[in-house]
């Protein structure tokens, strides 16, 4: 039969429109080719009828339509294949949609799958979105609320109550009530973004107002070669980084504590700290120089640390003034997604140098402390404790497993022992792997619950930390981990004839590192470090399980709000949105940066 | 002589990797200007011994003095000999995310202080000597395997060296891109500088060493003029060294 079909086909067709195929070969490649493709095509074809049949009732219109073209055009591309003569839609249909029987019935099924979608969320989100800003409607859920004894406040829940038993406001606003709440999102955007900053936005529009005085010639300096070796760009360099100060004084406002105090000793701290370490680089002898130098520089980080945390201790009792300078409790003020922000570029910011630090660290192979040494110190000290504590300790001890633990100075010369091991007395590689590793084994939100729980318990009486600063910090130098491994990778793919290379041209260990190692070694984990970011910027919504006042946190609250009981999708979507263009636009940022560099390329 | 114009003295110098023994003593002292070829079978240590020369490896027991400096663990020592040293590698290792005149001026502005103007005008007389000057703005990865040695050859050179180290620079080369290579040292042997090169060119060992050394597993076998190194070798090891080497 399927014989005949062909023959009748061929004589009705023109000339030069032959079949190159017959019905029965068109069978044994496409259906029959084996009992498995043959089951798969039943079973698959009864689902796209069942689904097409289903569609049909709920959209009859778009569906048939779907239908006819998908119908029309997969009859006109199989008649084209089979008399082997292609016009260019048809190739671009066969190669992209219709490139075999199974595929045939996928786009089908994935036409209709997208256009129910969509027009379930356009009805969701536009057609039934019940505009709670429509004075037309307010009025008439208030009145409506009113007559049957209800308050104002509660028609957001009330609202489809109130439609199924007054006429009068369904024909009103129609089938509105199964839509999007976006009056939710309406009335709290600037909650969303700001919280309580929206009070004070000309600080925000100072603060963008510099940022965008220096990216303006930034846009022509950093790119020009002419300016390469111009004072304009040195400026320009200081200004980018004195800006974070000035957004700092901004947004946080100044406090009248003693903060230029503080702030003096820390710099004073760096700066004794850097004219002492030009004079130990002259010194003799390279194990001691370094010894000396990483004492000087962690008593100086660690003076300069405690100045400046310890700064806002007595400025977040100060109350508000007036004024753009006045000072501002971040903890009260700060929210919304500026904060979220601002997590994110502060822990971005002080990461960075941190995981390049600590990269560094974890490969340094500086000479360490002697065994000797090591040993030596140890043993002083677990004689000591074991004199001093332990009989103390033991006494005290109120079952066995505390008495185990009063001999913990024991544990001393193990930890010793392992650290001249594994180490070789290298204090700078052993801090940083434990560090990295320590980090990495806890969850952030562990980090979180213990600096804003936990922490406040260590410090001495009278000295308080702010809710925000800890946050901050904890992201900081949780991200600082993670982006220490990163970086280590691309140090790592660098070859050691780079290594080699630089220190034959007598390039010092700074020179190399900052123009031959770092460069390279950088850009060859852009994916990865903006990868990190791209997650880091997601996880600061963890702040909220804390009580922090992020984005999502205000979200959450919304649905706390009298008029808004319970509304939390259309919030929700609006999340998502806004981290969806964050994360997007780092990502696109990411690929414009390893274009420029021409990763891959060169 | 004076004791000035020997400005390499090696005396009794070892290196080991762990347990082995890579140098066994080696004594040398190359005199100014002089060109010294050192050949050896490969696992010879030869390319070891140039790169202890500028502290690229650490040598054990003995000493090393260069320009009057002798190498200890001092950087400042290190960093002074590795400015009157300049070396150039098997692989080239340019650095790639740098252009040729950046490759080149890095280390003169970093290194020697100088002034951006003044390096780039060195580099480019440079890179004009051995015949690259059109190069100047490419990256690395866009030059062929000859012209890249020949800008680190450049780069070495506008640091203004006393003494090259050239560790076997064309064998990673095409033959073809040898020749553009070996022309330039010549040049430089020419010129007065004091050059050490380990290198498998058997023609250039024996056109333009003043000397040639050969090693084999650690130690120096035979010193030896290049035209009595290759017609009347003194040693049996090097006789049969150059029987595989000419007889391919």
């Amino acid at each position: 039969m399927l014989e005949n079909l062909h023959q009748f086909l061929n004589r009705i067709l023109p000339a030069d429109r032959q079949l190159h195929i017959t019905p029965q070969q068109f069978v044994d490649e496409n259906i029959t080719r084996s009992w498995w493709l043959t089951l798969w095509l039943l079973i698959f074809g009864t689902i796209i009828f069942t689904y097409t049949r289903a569609q049909l009732v709920t959209m009859p219109l778009l569906t048939t339509i779907v239908l006819i073209l998908w119908a029309v055009t997969v009859l006109w591309t199989a008649f084209n294949e089979a008399t082997k003569k292609h016009h260019r839609y048809t190739l671009w249909l066969k190669e992209n949609l219709y490139s075999s029987i199974n595929n045939v019935f996928v786009t089908l099924f994935l036409i209709l799958l997208i256009f129910s979608t969509v027009r379930g969320f356009l009805n969701y989100a536009y057609f039934n979105a019940a505009n709670s800003n429509d004075p037309e409607l307010r009025a008439a859920l208030i009145a409506h609320n009113q007559e049957i004894g209800k308050s104002t406040s509660d028609f957001a829940l009330d609202t489809t109550a109130a439609f199924t038993t007054d006429p009068e406001l369904s024909r009103l606003v129609g089938d509105k009530t199964d839509g999007a709440r976006w009056g939710a999102v309406r009335a709290n955007v600037l909650n969303l973004l700001l919280r309580n900053m929206k009070d004070h936005t000309d600080r925000l529009w100072a603060s963008l107002a510099i940022i965008v005085v220096l990216a303006v010639p930034s846009f022509f300096i950093y790119r020009q070669e002419k300016f390469r070796t111009s004072w304009l760009r040195t400026v320009l360099t200081y200004l980018w980084l004195l800006s974070p100060l000035a957004i700092y004084a901004l947004i946080r406002g100044i406090p009248e504590t003693d903060v230029q105090g503080n702030g003096l000793l820390a710099l004073g701290a760096l700066i004794a700290a850097y004219f002492l370490s030009q004079y130990i680089s002259r010194m003799e002898g390279q194990t001691e120089r370094s010894l000396l130098l990483i004492l000087i520089w962690g008593f100086a980080v660690i003076v300069a640390g405690a100045m400046l945390i310890f700064q806002p201790l007595s400025a977040s009792v100060t109350v508000e003034g007036s004024g753009i300078l006045a000072p501002l409790n971040p903890d009260e003020a700060w929210g919304g997604f500026f904060l979220t922000i601002l997590i994110s570029v502060f822990a971005i910011v002080v990461s960075f140098p941190l995981g390049v630090a600590l990269a560094l660290g974890r490969r340094s192979e500086i000479t360490g402390i002697p065994a000797w040494l090591t040993y030596s110190l140890a043993g002083a000290f677990t004689i000591y404790e074991l004199t001093n504590s332990t009989p103390r300790n033991v006494e005290a001890a109120r079952n066995s497993i505390e008495l185990v633990f009063a001999y913990w100075p024991l544990l001393i010369p193990v930890i010793a022992y392992l650290f001249q091991r594994i180490y070789n007395g290298n204090v700078v590689a052993a801090f940083s792997t434990l560090y990295i590793e320590i980090v990495r084994g806890v969850p952030l939100i562990t980090v979180l619950f213990t600096s804003l729980i936990l922490f406040p318990i260590f410090l001495p009486p009278g000295v308080r930390i702010l809710n925000t600063t800890r946050i901050l910090w904890a992201f900081a130098l949780f991200s600082a981990a993670y982006l220490a491994e990163n970086i280590r990778g691309g140090l790592q793919a660098i070859p050691q004839g780079q290594y080699e290379a630089a220190n034959a041209l007598g390039l010092s260990t700074y020179h190399k590192y900052r123009y031959i190692i770092m460069p390279q070694a950088l850009r060859l984990v852009i994916p990865a470090i903006v990868g990190q970011f791209i997650s880091l910027f997601k996880d600061t919504s963890l702040v909220s399980i804390v009580g922090i006042w992020d984005i999502l946190n205000v979200a959450n609250g919304i649905a706390a709000q009298q008029n808004w009981l319970n509304v939390r999708t259309e919030p929700y979507i609006f999340l998502a949105l806004i981290y969806f263009i964050g994360s997007a636009s780092m990502a696109s940022y990411s690929r414009r940066l390893e274009r420029q560099l021409g990763v891959g390329t060169r | 002589m004076s004791n000035n114009d020997n400005v390499i003295i090696c005396r009794n110098v070892h290196l080991w990797y762990g347990d082995f023994e890579a140098l066994k003593g080696i004594d040398l002292t190359v005199r100014r200007g002089e060109v010294l070829v050192i050949l050896g079978p490969s696992g010879s240590g030869k390319s070891t011994f140039i790169r202890t020369l500028n502290r690229l490896e650490e040598h054990g027991e003995g000493e090393i003095i260069i320009e009057g400096i002798t190498l200890t663990h001092d950087i400042r020592n290190i960093a002074e000999i590795r400015r009157e040293v300049g070396m150039v590698f098997q692989q080239f290792n340019l650095f790639p995310h740098l252009t040729v005149l950046e490759n080149i001026t890095l280390a003169p502005i970093h290194v020697r202080k100088w002034s951006r103007e003044r390096a780039e005008e060195t580099a480019l007389r440079w890179l004009d000597r051995v015949g690259i000057k059109d190069q100047a703005y490419k990256y690395p990865g866009q030059l062929s395997g000859g012209q890249q040695q020949r800008v680190a050859i450049a780069r070495t050179l506008t640091m203004e060296p006393e003494i090259l180290l050239f560790d076997e620079p064309t064998s990673a080369l095409d033959p073809e891109m040898i020749k553009e290579v070996l022309d330039v040292m010549r040049d430089l042997a020419k010129e007065g500088y004091t050059i050490l090169a380990v290198t498998h060119e058997m023609g250039f060992a024996r056109e333009v060493a003043e000397r040639i050394i050969f090693m084999e597993s650690g130690l120096i076998v035979e010193e030896n003029t290049p035209e009595n190194f290759f017609t009347n070798p003194k040693h049996e090891r090097t006789r049969l060294f150059l029987s595989q080497i000419l007889n391919h």
